[in-house]
């Protein structure tokens, strides 16, 4: 966990709010206010309940939206401003800079086309390789994902694969054009306990052996410590707590990433039954002012009504909240 | 996969012959006889009897069954009674005007389905997508003879673009191509307005799967994943409208084929059953039930080849 190198950060999002128009209302914000970067060879895991944000925000990163979503704010790749780009020129970026690997492969995959003509597509595109040269490419991208030859993958349909081998073949597509940055939402969600420990294991050696930066999207704080080093949590649309993995998980500062980490199985200490957040996440059009997770929050204090914005405590720890834990007034 | 179809091909045999006995009894409840559409009104009773005599249908009915049963198996249903030609002889003659025409129908129909649905689906909800759908409604609900008619009124006698009615053998393509195009459009546009509501559903669906996703996030432009992972998608529902779609196809043709006055099975068949002409119904019936069956076990054995995930044989 030394990675205090001062480097330029490969990707990063300044005040990155993601809007879809209603008609005759105000548009909707999906995301608001999301700042986050990414070094190359850094793993940071964007953690939150379901609806919080976090694909939405992995799909403006990767240009995946819809037309009819609005990206307001920054966000930078290489120095490049994508939020300026063309679709032309976002598109020569996915694949070959950024990867996206997705959560259910079974649906991420055609139904209908074969894994060599589906593999071979994007590498034919973008590296200008025959046919005879991409199926060699594809098979050699399968081996490093963990699949050998003998299991004649390439001509399989995605039916015909169990889960575990579906997610190495979404990988090995993902990273057929050498991106720099890889996004994995959920990448173990369809899986079973043992292959999930698997293929982020895979994930882990690729990661290290490519010098890949990747963005984890889970919520499963036990894969997140073991696996990332910077963290960001979401509720609601917002990042509410950043910073070093290990910092983050064993002090929280802010109330909800605490009660979100009691609540995992594996940190709970040993009560019979595990402890819950009371209330339910608000709707997006129907968010209380000020702090967002104020109504549910056990430190609440007359301040949280007003807005939150990120506070600092150093070491690269930032949470939006006015009474954060582990502060001594 | 073989197995499968050789065991089809067995089913055919009852899923013909249920239809042709049917036929056979419908024909013979019907009122009036070949004998009297042959001699007309003036015919005495008794000349009548005579004929009946010499045409073995007062013979009993279990007879003229087993009879016609030995024709089917021979596929001789002896000579018509009116053309004085051999029954199979003159269906499969009249079959490759219809196999022509409902052919190129349905290639038509297939390629302005598609690109009408491939555009309505990319503009969803937009003015070309609606004033698409617009006109498959009105494809889905007006019949065709009434379409046929209005474009032999505009185009044949208004215009005077193309033929009223009438065929030409391929022999002349001018001619031929001149004679075939308000039929084939007729028949083809309509069939194009079931197929762009089937297809453009599907490809609505299939553009918000997560495999569009995918292919985005690789890099492949917008028209390489309309065309080669969102059309792929239609394929299936695609043959599904084609076997559901060819009864009111071949149905479709005998109607056109009146009107268009095109030497064809339907215009046969017609004629045949305006005279009673049995030998004559019997074989154009029993070729009509044969395509029918025959198309749709195509139908069913594409279905595998277009989707890996049906295969059959495989199960129990």
């Amino acid at each position: 966990m030394s990675t205090l190198d001062i480097t330029a950060p490969l990707l990063e999002l300044n005040s990155v709010t993601v809007a879809v128009n209603r008609q005759r209302t105000t548009p909707l914000e999906l995301v608001s206010d999301v700042s986050f970067s990414v070094t190359q060879g850094e793993c940071l895991a964007v953690v939150g309940e379901s609806g919080s944000g976090k694909s939405i925000t992995a799909m403006a990163i990767a240009g995946l939206l819809e037309p009819s979503m609005q990206v307001t704010g920054s966000i930078t790749y290489k120095s490049q401003e994508l939020t300026e780009l063309n679709p032309d020129q976002r598109r020569a970026l996915a694949g070959t800079e950024i990867g996206f690997i997705f959560q259910d492969a079974m649906s991420a995959l055609h139904p209908l086309i074969s894994i060599k003509d589906q593999m071979i597509r994007p590498i034919r595109l973008h590296q200008g390789l025959s046919r005879k040269d991409a199926e060699q490419k594809a098979a050699e991208l399968l081996e490093k994902v963990g699949i050998p030859p003998a299991r004649n993958v390439l001509n399989s349909y995605v039916h015909q694969l169990s889960g575990g081998l579906r997610q190495r073949v979404m990988i090995a597509m993902a990273l057929s054009n050498k991106p720099s940055l890889v996004i994995a939402d959920e990448p173990t969600t369809a899986l079973d306990a043992a292959v999930q420990g698997q293929i982020m294991e895979l994930l882990g050696e690729l990661r290290r052996s490519e010098n890949l930066a990747m963005i984890l999207i889970s919520h499963d704080i036990s894969v997140v410590a073991r696996h990332s080093d910077t963290m960001a949590v979401m509720y609601a649309g917002q990042v509410v707590e950043t910073g070093p993995t290990q910092g983050v998980i064993n002090d929280a500062r802010h109330p909800y990433t605490h009660a979100l980490i009691n609540a995992s199985p594996e940190r709970a200490h040993a009560p019979r039954r595990l402890p819950t957040i009371p209330g339910q996440v608000p709707t997006l059009d129907q968010l209380p002012p000020g702090c967002r997770f104020q109504p549910r929050c056990s430190f609440a204090i007359p301040d949280s009504i007003a807005p939150q914005g990120m506070t600092d405590f150093g070491g690269g720890r930032r949470a939006r909240c006015c009474n954060p834990l582990g502060i001594s007034a | 996969m073989l197995l499968y179809a050789l065991k089809r091909l067995a089913a055919l045999l009852p899923t013909i012959l249920v239809p042709m006995v049917l036929l056979f009894v419908l024909i013979r409840l019907a009122p009036g006889g070949p004998a009297g559409a042959l001699l007309g009104d003036e015919a005495s009773p008794e000349q009548i009897q005579a004929l009946n005599n010499q045409l073995g249908l007062n013979e009993p009915l279990w007879r003229q069954f087993i009879n016609f049963l030995g024709s089917l198996v021979r596929l001789d249903f002896g000579d018509s009674l009116f053309l004085k030609a051999n029954v199979t002889g003159l269906v499969l003659d009249r079959l490759s005007v219809t196999a022509t025409f409902v052919i190129l129908s349905m290639i038509f129909a297939l390629v302005l389905g598609l690109i009408t649905a491939t555009i309505a689906s990319r503009s969803h909800n937009g003015p070309l997508d609606r004033i698409l759908v617009g006109f498959a409604v009105v494809g889905n609900a007006i019949p065709s003879f009434w379409l046929a008619v209005m474009l032999i009124g505009v185009f044949a006698v208004q215009l005077r673009w193309f033929p009223v009615a009438g065929y030409a053998p391929p022999t002349d393509p001018i001619a031929w191509a001149q004679h075939l195009i308000l039929p084939v459009f007729c028949l083809g546009v309509l069939q194009a307005a079931e197929l762009f509501r089937y297809s453009r559903a599907s490809m609505l669906d299939s553009m918000s799967q997560p495999f569009v996703a995918t292919a985005r996030s690789l890099g492949l432009s917008d028209n390489t994943i309309q065309n080669r992972y969102v059309t792929r998608m239609t394929l299936v529902p695609i043959m599904t409208v084609f076997g559901l779609s060819l009864g009111t196809l071949l149905g479709g043709a005998v109607i056109l084929e009146t009107l268009f006055s095109l030497p064809g099975l339907g215009q046969l068949l017609l004629t045949a059953v305006q005279r009673r002409d049995y030998p004559l119904i019997q074989g154009c019936a029993f070729f009509i039930a044969l395509i029918m069956v025959i198309a749709n076990l195509i139908v069913d054995l594409f279905y595998a080849a277009a989707d890996p995930r049906i295969r059959y044989g495989k199960a129990s």
